[in-house]
């Protein structure tokens, strides 16, 4: 009952302004970029959009993102749902230890995390050349599979995982689920799979979601290890095709923003966590 | 941990304050929260808003703290209209549901915090509050946050505060519906004597009729925005006005029957008088009875068919099934419940105490 | 038939036996050697590399303090001071403008604006980086289309200048100070505005006496975690090619591929060293404040 309390409706001028702002600041440089994009002199031109397909590198650089950001995500599920959902059923112990090892990533920025790994890769020609670890060194640093950077990239989405798939487990009883599904006769694997992993539907989700915006923006990591996804492509062609950099730009905006307003719809809505008085 | 008022605190009776709702209405979209409500609060008396949810009981508790505002009507307080005063000016101190101490400030300073709104100096605002804690036995508590706290003694607090600033009338809205049942019914009794001691006219607010019938000096019962009957506790229990009351307020049964003059109903073989509800003389009308009015005998001839039995402790509560498929609950003394065992023929009778028709539900 | 049937009797009984003297840490296990390698390697690179001197003449190496001295010196110590500064700077106004604009959006009658900028922060928030910085180019660099319309230069704008700069991480700041602050905000009960009316407070004490002492720690929180955020960006500021703004990222991506000097990748260690000791004291300061505010608005 108390939670109708629309009080008179006032004019309330600070908001209006608020938003007004908010709109011309987030806005004006997308309509801007929109307007560069086609603007060529003195007439209109889609050249930059209709020419993206056919530009060398875009496929390339575009699938090899898409296949990181796929091996990631099941790389770092497959370490991350067991793990989680062991840690909700006990070996309480180990629950701060996996917190603390998750939010890690958070405080190395990307840049240092980077320098340490070519330290590492440099391990390789330096001490290791005669040990079988040198042609691992060598296979992971493929040209045209970086697996190198699945390996980054999982670390570097462990916090934002972590935090989604906790607040997944948060939301259900994994334990009374896992016993009740005991209890009806399903083994341990099927109890996970048929009981946990369906109320964790959103979290997985959005776990899912988070990673692959990550993989495929990232630039520090792949730029600085000399690799080519996505995210660099666009800046080593923005020098010859600043329209086109633009262009692709604007575009992978507003395909991220598309894919998260889908997931939304999926997934359900986060449920307010007001409590009606 | 008894709640007692020092001398300064109580406000003669006289000086309480008498609330009045006049033809209060509220629409929020569609539902119809207020109907139209008149509600009379006499000077220093608790008076509970009773009613299930939905009833429009809470919207009429924040219209008197100035959170909600009528579409018509108004809210008066000793004569004077408070409708357009803002919430911060009423004189009304408020008790919520829950959760509503101020999680970054010691309890002392939840109880000082109206104090220091009025700029009233440090030392004389902890002294006030001080007291107020020592008021609700809390005087040793006042470092402790609130989540330091459980949750009735939040709610000590949280009433602490409310009377903080000697408000002219208390308001309570569900005060102890988030509290565990032995906490609720010791907190129940000192807010009860506390109030009294003050003298404070309060408005409670709750959909627990035990609550309210403890409590309460009088109780309105409310029901789709409006009053559906407001008396003492007593009055309303055993004379109800209407079968929504009756029905709301402890146990009833329906029992088929018939009108057999005006005020005078026939069931089960007995004429009884009728005080709630209205039917045309030899009208089909269901009569509603209370447990305790329903007379048991067993009898191999009689109609009823004992069904289940329910231990109460004094008393044992029999179900018995009559011809017509009404279920009657009958309360026997203990001792006699063997009489009674499921499959038994029993005689079911109604002494001569008034009682309340309906319209008829059943075939 | 008979003889079989036993069996198929005993079968449920062992495995469950052995199933639950399988302990859950194992589980735990694959995901604790992952993050050792990946990560615990190259962190203890980079502690390692950045304690050693080389010797350029005989090739021979030593511990020493060296890298660290000289990281924290001349042009690098400009360019941590310089990306300290634009952190700082860029995360207070983010603070500041994301909360305004929380709260407008968490009040708001209309929910499609609430899901809209809730969404659309969450991917200005995540996938920042590059698009943003030729959003930027595009709008307000030296070719910009309203650079020239506007007469910006003439105004004395600059893109490439530390508010340019400034300008541009508030694009993703602000988001991500919308995310953090929203679920405070939608923590702040009704009932603490009502007790405080009701306790004499008007709207404006209510907000200087309650509501932003609640939010405090959530405003610190977000401060650091945006600061935090600023100061590791590095694809920005790279993209925006000839900004003369000094960061840190910049110095250790131009150390590490040996823009400036041949032999001064370690000193990109020191310098990564440098970033993840202020990188830790954020999360030191951030991790207590929200314990304390989830606490408050659970």
């Amino acid at each position: 009952m108390a939670r109708l309390t629309f009080s008179r409706t006032r004019v309330r001028p600070g908001r209006g302004l608020v938003l007004a702002a908010a709109a011309v600041y987030f806005l004006v440089p997308l309509a801007a970029s929109v307007v560069f994009s086609v603007d060529s002199g003195d007439h209109v031109t889609f050249g930059a959009y209709s020419q993206i397909l056919g530009t060398e590198g875009f496929t390339d650089s575009l699938l090899l993102s898409l296949e990181l950001a796929v091996t990631t995500i099941v790389l770092v599920l497959l370490l991350m749902v067991p793990a989680m959902v062991a840690l909700r059923l006990g070996a309480s112990k180990l629950r701060s230890v996996v917190a603390v090892v998750c939010s890690l990533p958070l405080v190395v920025p990307p840049i240092a995390f980077v320098a340490g790994i070519s330290t590492v890769l440099k391990w390789g020609p330096e001490y290791l050349s005669r040990t079988p670890l040198f042609q691992t060194i060598v296979a992971i640093q493929n040209e045209n599979y970086p697996f190198v950077l699945v390996l980054a990239y999982v670390v570097m989405a462990l916090p934002f995982v972590y935090q989604a798939l906790d607040a997944g487990l948060r939301a259900v009883d994994v334990r009374t689920l896992v016993e009740a599904a005991r209890s009806c006769g399903a083994s341990w694997p099927q109890a996970l799979v048929r009981a946990v992993l369906p109320n964790l539907r959103g979290a997985l989700l959005n776990a899912s979601f988070l990673t692959l915006a990550l993989v495929l923006g990232e630039f520090t990591v792949s730029h600085l290890l000399g690799y080519q996804p996505f995210a660099v492509w666009i800046v080593d062609i923005s020098g010859a095709q600043a329209q086109m950099s633009v262009a692709v730009s604007v575009l992978s905006l507003l395909v991220t923003w598309v894919l998260l307003l889908a997931l939304a719809a999926v997934g359900g809505r986060r449920t307010p966590s007001r409590t009606a008085p | 941990m008894t709640l007692t008022a020092p001398e300064n605190e109580k406000t003669a009776k006289a000086g309480a304050a008498t609330v009045e709702f006049r033809g209060l209405r509220r629409q929020f979209g569609n539902s119809v929260a207020l109907d139209g409500l008149d509600l009379t609060v006499r000077p220093g008396e608790l008076l509970a808003l009773l009613g299930p949810s939905g009833c429009g009981k809470t919207t009429a508790l924040r219209m008197l703290a100035g959170f909600e505002h009528p579409d018509s009507g108004e809210v008066l307080v000793d004569d004077v209209d408070v409708t357009d005063v803002p919430a911060h000016r009423r004189d009304a101190g408020m008790v919520f549901q829950s959760y509503s101490l101020f999680p970054h400030l010691s309890a002392l300073d939840n109880v000082a915090f109206g104090l220091r709104m009025r700029k009233v100096g440090t030392a004389q605002r902890r002294a006030r509050a001080a007291e107020l804690l020592d008021l609700v036995g809390l005087a040793d508590k006042g470092e402790r946050f609130p989540h330091q706290l459980s949750g009735g003694q939040q709610q000590r607090i949280a009433l602490a505060r409310a009377l903080a600033l000697r408000p002219r009338v208390l308001l309570l809205d569900e005060p102890l519906s988030a509290l565990d049942a032995k906490v609720r019914t010791t907190l129940r009794e000192e807010i009860r004597r506390l109030q009294q001691e003050l003298g404070i006219t309060t408005l409670f607010v709750t959909h627990d009729q035990e609550e309210a019938l403890s409590m309460a000096d009088r109780v309105a019962v409310m029901r789709a925005g409006r009053v559906e009957q407001c008396s003492s506790p007593t009055e309303l229990y055993s004379r109800p006005a209407t079968a929504f009351v009756a029905e709301f307020v402890g146990t009833v049964s329906r029992i088929p029957g018939r009108m057999a003059a005006a005020e005078v109903a026939e069931a089960l073989g007995s004429r009884v008088p009728v005080t709630g509800g209205a039917a045309p003389v030899g009208a089909s009308v269901d009569v509603l009875v209370r447990p305790e009015a329903v007379e048991l005998a067993p009898d191999p001839q009689g109609d009823g068919l004992v069904t289940s039995g329910a231990f109460l402790g004094a008393t044992t509560r029999i179900t018995v099934r009559l011809p017509e498929g009404y279920d009657v609950k009958a309360d026997v003394p203990t001792r006699r419940a063997a009489d009674f065992p499921a499959g038994a023929r029993v005689a079911v009778t109604l002494p001569e105490l008034p009682v309340v028709v309906a319209e008829r539900t059943k075939g | 038939m008979t003889t079989a049937l036993p069996r198929v009797d005993v079968a449920p009984v062992a495995s469950a036996k052995r199933r639950r003297r399988a302990p859950g840490w194992l589980a735990v296990v694959p995901l604790l050697a992952f993050t050792a390698i990946t990560f615990g390697l190259p962190a203890l690179a980079m502690l390692n590399g950045a304690f050693t001197v080389k010797d350029q003449a005989t090739g021979a190496t030593s511990y020493s303090g060296e890298n660290l001295s000289s990281s924290l010196q001349g042009a690098y110590l400009t360019a941590l001071l310089g990306s300290v500064k634009l952190s700082a700077v860029s995360a207070a106004i983010a603070t500041l403008f994301g909360l305004l604009l929380a709260q407008a959006v968490v009040t708001s009658r209309f929910r499609f604006l609430r899901e809209a900028v809730l969404t659309a922060s969450g991917v200005l928030a995540n996938f920042g980086g590059v698009p943003l910085a030729f959003a930027f180019v595009a709008t307000l660099g030296n070719s910009g289309v309203l650079t020239g319309r506007l007469g910006l230069k003439d105004a004395g704008f600059d893109l490439y200048s530390f508010w340019g700069l400034t300008l541009v991480y508030l694009y993703f700041l602000v988001p991500l100070m919308v995310l953090t602050i929203t679920p405070a905000l939608e923590g702040l009960r009704a009932q603490w505005r009502e007790a405080a009316q009701n306790n004499g407070a008007t709207h404006g004490q209510y907000w200087r006496h309650v509501a932003l002492p609640v939010l405090t720690p959530s405003l610190l929180g977000g401060f650091v975690l945006l600061f935090g955020s600023a100061f590791a960006a590095y694809a920005t500021a790279a993209a925006m090619v000839g900004s003369t703004v000094p960061l840190v990222t910049l110095q250790i991506a131009d150390a590490l591929s040996g823009n400036v000097l041949v032999g001064q990748e370690n000193v990109a260690l020191a310098l990564s060293l440098d970033m993840v000791v202020v990188a830790g004291l954020v999360m030191a300061v951030y991790l207590p404040l929200q314990r304390r505010s989830s606490r408050w608005l659970a």
